[in-house]
């Protein structure tokens, strides 16, 4: 029997899941019905059975809501061939789905995650503020460690400092050719020091001088900054308190999850629409742009992988609009932000994008800078453009004839280029102030990641 | 621009600099904008502790200064004309998605059929994936006829502008300046297009230059006489003779021995003909006074091979595994027509070859008119020698042989061979014997095949090119035979570790093109339930 699902999954979004190009083959291969025992679904969940090079079945269950897999199999990927495969067919063949009932191995799973979630529902934050005689001690050692924290980074900056100023008073004639080395001492310093954040842009400065025309430009652009996040620490004290907050993010220092958890949320309709994933070190960052369908807001959520075993998130899903709440990091202009809570499945809405027009994207860009000035780059959600070529290179256009550089590879620009046929689409990026690096596309109402 | 002149004070570097920067006093060196002002104020509050210290706090004001005030750029020109509505619907999203992941390299055998489908039910890509189509049509001329149906208005406004597009929008018709001061291969085109319509026209212009070409040139140009071959050609290329180039010469007697009327098929007919005398058969008497006599093969080795020999084609030196004369012998069988053989003597060839058999040349004969029927691809020729190559467990001759043959002869061939119990003769002539089967398969032939190879995949194996070719067969098959493929195979066998490597690949394939016959049974005008 076929059984009615609300689902807005596609076989793109599926195999958008797939942890690498071979599981998303091996799932593809699995996708068929013979290779399954059983296969059935209760519209929440999914679920089946097939012969493994195991002696007993494995068993698969999708929860559908999130979506989250489990999986019998020893395969460390996430999600595995079988958790993808039943998937697929999900989407293709929902006829041949024909158990009706969960099997207890599915509906134990469920309960667990269940009662999981309210665990963390109901468990209260962590209070930030205890005064019970018992945390006293821990405080006050906290407080020494802050304290002591604080000194190393102010010796790290002073140190920084030195560097910057030789920089500009030997002038930057003599970077182009320096070894890596140059850049990675002062970096590799400040490390020490306790500040990654400082060090991970020092280590970006590797290679600007490579970047072509105008790399002196970007340069004094990239060590001002550095220059200023110094000078703000200087006079900590008295800065606003979201000034603060993005200095200390800035630096890098951790906040904890729970610290954000435990700060009321903002719920709307968050649409995903995009992704990007960056490797560097063997460290994968995917970086997830979101926008609130009401509040217009973005939001950004990071995941990182240290292996090829160590899954990145996948419960948002590009083109998807999910009903939830989200807590936001402290900062002038909230950005990155941590799922809180999530209200129903995620659903494919009907596309509204914040910004109308080019012009509309810029103030939004110049609204977040001048709020937080080490921003990397602003997410911009444009209802209406069109993407043309212009001599090597391409940008985008809108209805008033403004344009935007766009920084993509030629394959990907000629596939931008065919789905819009010269015809306006919807795009979402990044805008790092000099090009805008598409993720997301809409045409035809339908989604595809760039 | 504050930070143009920043980063210029920076470049030099402020130790080689005068102890003024910029905004530091004095009026800013070029006209602000509307809100430089307020900038050139901020910059002048900046406290000058130390000079680099000064450029960088005013760098970092003039930085955010320029990123946050930057307003949009303007492009008044007219953009490019948008791709027109399309006139048919796309393919649905299941069969989509099934299109990249064979353009993404997962059984890439099967595009072919893929497109055929999509274009069969008047469908037409989702437009992601045409970059990679007309990429793909560039690089594979064979998928060209099948790519364009399904390319849609936009395929075509695309290939207007793609750096691969240009096949799409078919060759310009080449005119003679192409030929006179064109690349090599645009005056290859130009041949090539002449020849089908004009083919002396072609000739004559070639000839007008023949002597400047260079030989590496003049080998490609005879090579497109292949098209509108006529007795007009015969002068032109009974000339070629005597060029040069090796590769020039061989075209040319290649192009001469199909025209019976040349020269050339003359003078090889007047070599030959003295050579083979046909005795025939005669029938036996009513008391058995006289025996029946079959009809047989008189040979006489050529004496020598002079210099017009050569010329015509015939190498002087030994082919290997036979000796000096019966090679020139070879030669000569393999080159002229071989109907001149049916025709002067009256004969099938299945006649001549069972009189060939009887002869102390024999080998001689069969290998020199199995060449012949393999370069001529002479049908009732392959199928004759076919027979006799099996009858005598000649194996090296049956795979190149079987591509001279039509489907329905080929499969009766392949298909009582390999129901044959045992044929260990034939083991290591299986890959390239299957590979030439390479034609749409009735069903009785799947099942032969079929039920051949479950057999075949119970023998401890170590055939690695067959195991290999497995996945390829699955094209072949009619799409009413792939639903029963999948039982019967001997996974409990202990070759089967062996075997299932193919086997596997062999299955996923015919998976793969169930699916996507699937997809495009199923045609439901909207496939993503949007809610």
């Amino acid at each position: 029997m076929v059984h009615p699902i609300p689902m807005p999954w596609t076989a793109d979004q599926v195999l958008a899941l797939a942890p690498d190009a071979s599981s998303a083959k091996s799932g593809r291969d699995l996708a068929a019905p013979r290779h399954w025992l059983s296969l059935g679904t209760d519209g929440a969940c999914a679920w089946g059975t097939l012969q493994g090079s195991g002696k007993s079945p494995y068993q698969t269950s999708i929860d559908l809501s999130e979506p989250a897999f489990k999986c019998s199999c020893p395969s460390r990927k996430f999600p595995c061939k079988h958790g993808l495969g039943l998937f697929l067919i999900l989407t293709q063949q929902p006829g041949a789905f024909t158990e009706t009932t969960p099997p207890p191995w599915t509906s134990e799973w469920l309960a667990k995650r269940l009662a999981k979630d309210a665990q963390k529902s109901s468990s209260p934050p962590r209070p930030l503020s205890n005064d019970e005689p018992d945390n006293v001690a821990t405080q006050a050692a906290a407080a020494r460690r802050a304290a002591s924290r604080d000194a190393r980074v102010s010796a790290g900056l002073d140190e920084l400092d030195l560097w910057l100023r030789d920089l500009v008073r030997t002038g930057f004639a003599t970077l182009p050719g320096k070894p890596a080395s140059f850049w990675e001492q002062p970096a590799a310093r400040l490390v020490d020091a306790q500040v990654p954040g400082l060090a991970r842009r020092v280590r970006d400065l590797d290679g600007i001088t490579t970047t072509g025309e105008g790399w002196p430009s970007r340069l004094l652009r990239q060590i001002s900054l550095l220059h200023l996040a110094r000078e703000g620490w200087s006079r900590m004290a008295s800065l606003p308190a979201a000034t603060q907050a993005d200095l200390r993010a800035t630096l890098g220092f951790p906040t904890h999850q729970d610290e954000v958890l435990a700060q009321p949320g903002l719920r709307d309709r968050w649409l995903v629409v995009g992704q990007r994933i960056e490797t560097e070190d063997r460290i994968r960052t995917q970086r997830t742009w979101l926008f609130g369908r009401q509040s217009q807001r973005p939001a950004l959520c990071l995941s990182y992988s240290a292996g090829p075993h160590q899954p990145l998130e996948i419960r948002l899903v590009p083109g998807t609009t999910l009903d939830a709440e989200f807590a936001f990091y402290p900062g002038a202009w909230p950005l990155r932000a941590l799922e809180k809570h999530r209200f129903g499945s995620p659903e494919v809405a009907p596309l509204s994008l914040p910004h109308a027009s080019i012009a509309d994207a810029l103030r939004f860009a110049a609204e977040a800078w001048t709020a937080n000035p080490w921003l990397d780059c602003v997410p911009f959600a444009l209802a209406s453009v069109v993407p043309v070529p212009l001599g090597d290179g391409w940008r985008i256009r809108d209805a008033s004839q403004h344009v935007l550089p766009l920084d993509l590879s030629d394959d990907k620009a000629w596939m931008l280029w065919a789905i819009s046929g010269g015809h306006p689409v919807s795009l979402a990026g990044e805008w790092n102030g000099e090009a805008l690096t598409p993720i997301g596309v809409w045409a035809d109402e339908r989604f595809l990641p760039v | 621009m504050r930070l143009d002149e920043l980063t210029q004070l920076a470049l030099r570097g402020v130790e080689r600099s005068d102890a003024q920067t910029p905004g530091a006093g004095g009026p800013p060196s070029r006209s602000s904008p509307d809100n430089a002002p307020a900038l050139d104020l901020l910059l002048t509050q900046v406290p000058r502790i130390s000079p680099e210290h000064h450029l960088l706090s005013q760098a970092a004001l003039a930085g955010l200064h320029e990123q946050i005030g930057r307003l949009p750029a303007r492009d008044p020109s007219p953009p490019p004309a948008p791709a027109p509505a399309e006139h048919l619907a796309r393919v649905t999203l299941s069969a989509h998605a099934m299109l990249q992941s064979l353009l993404g390299g997962d059984a890439p055998q099967l595009l072919p059929e893929w497109l055929q489908l999509a274009a069969a039910t008047g469908r037409i890509v989702h437009p992601d994936v045409l970059p990679a189509l007309l990429t793909l049509g560039a690089q594979k001329p064979e998928l060209r006829q099948s790519i364009t149906p399904v390319l849609g208005q936009r395929g075509v406004w695309l290939a207007q502008r793609h750096p691969h597009g240009s096949w799409v929008l078919g060759p310009a018709t080449p005119d003679v300046s192409n030929w006179e001061t064109g690349t090599p291969e645009s005056r290859l085109h130009f041949l090539q297009y002449t020849r089908q319509t004009q083919p002396d026209r072609a000739r004559e212009l070639l000839a007008s230059t023949w002597n400047q070409e260079s030989p590496d040139d003049r080998a490609r140009w005879i090579a497109t006489f292949e098209t509108g071959l006529s007795s007009n050609d015969e002068p032109f290329l009974e000339s070629a003779l005597d060029d040069r180039r090796k590769e020039v010469r061989r075209t040319a007697v290649r192009m001469l021995a199909r025209l019976p009327e040349s020269r050339w098929a003359g003078r090889m007919r007047e070599r030959v003909n003295p050579l083979l005398t046909w005795v025939p058969g005669t029938p036996g008497g009513l008391l058995g006074l006289r025996q029946a006599l079959p009809a047989r093969l008189e040979v006489i080795l050529p004496a020598a091979c002079d210099k017009p020999m050569q010329r015509d084609g015939i190498e002087a030196k030994p082919l290997p595994g036979f000796g000096e004369k019966a090679g020139w012998l070879i030669q000569m069988l393999e080159i002229l027509p071989l109907d001149h053989w049916t025709q002067r003597w009256q004969a099938s060839p299945a006649d001549i070859v069972t009189a060939s058999q009887g002869n102390e040349w024999a080998k001689e004969l069969l290998e020199g008119w199995t060449r012949g029927a393999i370069l001529q691809g002479h049908p009732e020729w392959a199928d004759a020698l076919f027979a006799s190559a099996v009858a005598e467990q000649r194996a090296p001759f049956l795979p190149p042989l079987l591509a001279s043959l039509p489907p329905a002869q080929r499969e009766a061939r392949v298909g009582s061979l390999l129901s044959q119990p045992d044929t260990p003769f034939l083991r290591p002539f299986l890959t390239p014997l299957l590979a030439r089967c390479d034609h749409a398969w009735s069903a009785p032939f799947t099942r032969t095949i079929l039920g051949f190879l479950k057999l075949e995949t119970q023998r401890p194996g170590a055939d690695w090119t067959f195991r290999d070719l497995l996945p390829s067969l699955a094209t072949r098959l009619p799409e009413s035979a792939l639903p029963e493929v999948f039982s019967g195979w001997p996974t409990e066998s202990p070759a089967w570790d062996f075997w299932s490597k193919g086997v596997d690949g062999f299955l996923a394939a015919v998976q793969c093109r169930i699916d996507i016959h699937q997809a495009f049974r199923h045609e439901p005008a909207k496939a993503p339930p949007y809610p």
